[in-house]
Formats: C-alpha cells, structure tokens, sequence
C-alpha cells in the first residue's frame, strides 16, 4: 500500500534581483492511503501531480513528512522500493534506451537473467505475449507513438512490478491507441497510480483525486470527483 | 533510416566473420585501427588505415548506405575543419585531422554493425568489473555507453526540429540560433533519460 503522510515538497526558487532565494511548495501536506487496485490524478498542469507520482518512486524526495510504499522509505531504500515499482512516463523515448525494443526488455531482465540467450528468448516471448513481436526487433525511431508507449509499458513490466505508476501515459497518443493502451492496464493485476488529464482513463479508477496547487481539493470515487474536476475546470 | 541515426551504425544481423568474431577482438581490431592513425598523425598512414577501413566496414555486409554513408551535419562539420586547415595551415594537416576522425568512425561502426547492443553493454560491463576495487561501478559505465550511443540520433533529430522552427519563425540565417534550444533539450533529455534508467533500478547492482 502507498500512504503519504503529511507530506510536503518545497523547491528554492529565485528572489528578486539581488535578494535571498524564496521557495515555492510544489506539494502541501498531502496525507492519504492507496490501498485501491486503481488510483488516478487529475489536475491542472503543474499542480504537482508528476511530483506526487515521482515520490512513490524515490525520484523526488519530500521536504517534510513521509512517504511509504508496502512500509518502506523511497528516500532511505530507493533500491528496494524500485524493486516494487514500475515507472512508465510520459514520453517513451526517453525511457527506451535500446536500439531496439527486444534490446530494452533484454536491458530490463539483465538484473533477473544472466544468461543471455535466455534473456533475449524472455525479452522476446514477453513481447510476444504483448502483442508487440512484430516490432521486437525495429528501431525504436520507426515504431509509432503507440507502438513505442506498448513498449515503454513492456520493458516496465519485465521485471513483474507490485506497482505500476503512470505519468501522463496517453498524452502523446492518438485516439486508437489510447482506447489499446487503456485496455491493457485494465487487464494488468498490479496496483495502478496514474496521472492523467485523460478523464476516459481515470474513469476506470477504483478512486479518483484531485490535486490543485499542490493540495489533494477532493477525494472520491471516479463519477463524483470528475464531475467536480469539470466543474473546477470549465 | 537516415544518415543521423545511422552515424554510429546499428546492429545488422549477419553472418559473416565479423558477427562471429567475439566482442573482445573487435575492440582490439577497434583499436589497431585508430591508435596508429592518432600516434603517427602522417597524412598517407592516415589515407592508408582510412582505405582499409572502408573495405573492413563493407565486409560487414550492411548496406553500404549504413556501412560508408556521412550525415550531412558531420560532412559539413568535416569540410570546415578541412578548409580552415587549407586555408589558414597545412593540407597535410588538413588530411590528417579529417581522416583520423573518420577512421574512428568506421572502426566504430565495424563493432556497432556488427554487434547487438545488449552483447556490447555485457562486454563493456566485464571489462570494467576488475576495477570495481578501485571505485568503478561496472552496470552504470555500460548503461553510460549505451545512452550516449542511443542520445546522438535524439541530439540530431533535435537539431533539425529546432532548424525547422527557427526556419518557420523566419530566423534560419544564422544557424548557430539553433545551438542553445539543442542544447537545452539535450540537457532536458538527459535528465529525463536518468530518471527513466533510476526508475527501473538500472545500475543498482553497482551499489
């Protein structure tokens, strides 16, 4: 289970010419419990949703407070937490670093199977099992931005996660290939955090908050809090 | 694919000698090729070990496309190097400091083309293990060569996106308007790239 307890994120920001150096709080004493199988969080751009998300991973470290995942620290024991954790973000190239995607699953397996045959079968019949076999072995440049985010969400996966946390997972995608990409993280058994501005998507969420200049302003099933979210944003 | 992405050369299956030879001697092959041609820094032993890599890296079988082809940013890099060399120096430096340039490249691209990715990481990995005593942390160093391989097609394509805007916004004269938001987005790329290699714990059996 993930829980923030009274977590705050404040990062140093310039002052005014030749003063001291402010702070401005990215996240203000947040404080829940995700025991859900799906969670999702909408908000306005920077209202602190990627920083939220960033937290359960490690990424970011709070400045107050604590964050815990199945009881352990990310800021203490980042490397056990990653174990836990599956990160997929925003835009896949970044997060592909293989020529190719049977190269990046392989990259994810290297911690779990030495061997390298047996690595590159893995790599591939887990692509397979994807539905991406046709591609495994194309330049990430010529696979399409759905066929790349399928693939970012497979070398994710390789490592078999208890956590899966999405940051903005469908923003660069076309219509088609969010529905595909909504499909799979709903047939996924792990536990499900997305950020998302994609309201087809949260709707699928067991619960749904709302984060708003770095305050959770409302906590609540996915009909009601959207609702309220529109209402907010329109 | 195009000349950019293909600068370092990507792996080509294949089966001739070079796909089977291990990694090692390819390093070493790597190596007897660009030493003397950046110890000896002679005009004609650089032609010579330039002709001779051009028929090694065709030997690989890779389309010539892949195995000889120059991304027009290198060759326009290349010329300037060379004319301000004629121009203000020596041709026989001119030569030299062209040639030494592209014998690495196609040295570089004889082991690239012919070498899958995760075998190269494997072997680079194994070579740093002995000096993990000393500090070293093997997985980071072999996860650091892949990135920069996997950046400079990003860094091209980045290049010509912001020539295209600055093209669009009528600003395409001074071409060196480009450099800035290139290296900005390669700055931002990095970071993003870390995160991404951090979160999936890439590099944690170093520590």
């Amino acid at each position: 289970m993930i829980r923030f307890d009274d977590v705050c994120v404040r990062v140093p920001v310039p002052g005014p010419p030749g003063g001291p150096w402010g702070s401005k709080t990215l996240l203000d004493r947040i404080t829940f419990d995700l025991p859900e199988r799906r969670v999702a969080l909408v908000g306005a751009n920077g209202s602190g949703k990627s920083t939220l998300l960033r937290l359960v991973d490690g990424l970011a470290t709070a400045s107050s407070g604590r964050v815990l995942v199945d009881g352990i620290d990310p800021a203490t024991d980042g490397k056990a937490v990653r174990r836990r954790v599956g990160f997929v973000f925003t835009d896949p190239l970044s997060q592909l670093v293989m020529p190719t995607p049977v190269e990046d699953v392989e990259l994810s397996l290297r911690r779990t199977i030495r061997d390298r045959g047996a690595r590159r079968q893995a790599a591939l019949d887990l692509l397979g099992s994807r539905g991406l076999a046709h591609v495994a072995e194309q330049s990430i440049y010529d696979l399409s931005g759905g066929e790349r985010q399928m693939v970012a969400l497979a070398t994710v996966l390789a490592v078999d996660p208890a956590i899966l946390v999405a940051d903005e997972p469908t923003t660069l995608l076309d219509l088609r290939n969010r529905v595909a990409l909504r499909r799979t993280l709903a047939e996924l058994p792990q536990q499900i955090v997305i950020a998302t501005h994609d309201l087809d998507l949260a709707s699928d969420a067991d619960r749904v908050l709302i984060v708003d200049q770095g305050r959770i302003v409302a906590d609540g099933t996915p009909r009601e809090t959207l609702a309220r979210y529109e209402r907010m944003m329109v | 694919m195009n000349a950019a992405r293909a600068l370092l050369g990507v792996h080509v299956p294949g089966t001739t000698p070079w796909h089977r030879m291990g990694v090692g001697t390819k390093y070493l092959v790597f190596l007897a090729l660009t030493l003397p041609v950046m110890i000896v820094r002679d005009p004609r032993v650089v032609t010579a070990v330039l002709g001779l890599s051009l028929i090694l890296v065709a030997s690989t079988r890779a389309p010539l496309r892949l195995a000889w082809g120059l991304p027009l940013m290198l060759v326009v890099l290349l010329s300037v190097l060379a004319g301000y060399q004629l121009f203000f120096g020596d041709p026989a430096v001119a030569v030299t400091v062209v040639g030494t340039i592209l014998v690495a490249l196609y040295a570089g691209r004889i082991l690239l083309l012919t070498t899958p990715m995760p075998v190269l990481v494997d072997a680079l990995v194994a070579a740093a293990r002995p000096f993990r005593r000393v500090g070293a942390r093997p997985e980071r160093f072999g996860l650091a060569i892949a990135v920069l391989i996997r950046s400079i097609p990003y860094v091209a394509a980045s290049f010509g996106e912001v020539r295209d805007a600055t093209r669009a916004r009528g600003l395409d004269r001074n071409p060196f308007m480009a450099v800035t938001p290139v290296v900005i987005q390669a700055v931002a790329f990095a970071r993003t790239t870390g995160d991404a290699l951090a979160a999936r714990g890439l590099g944690d059996e170093d520590e």
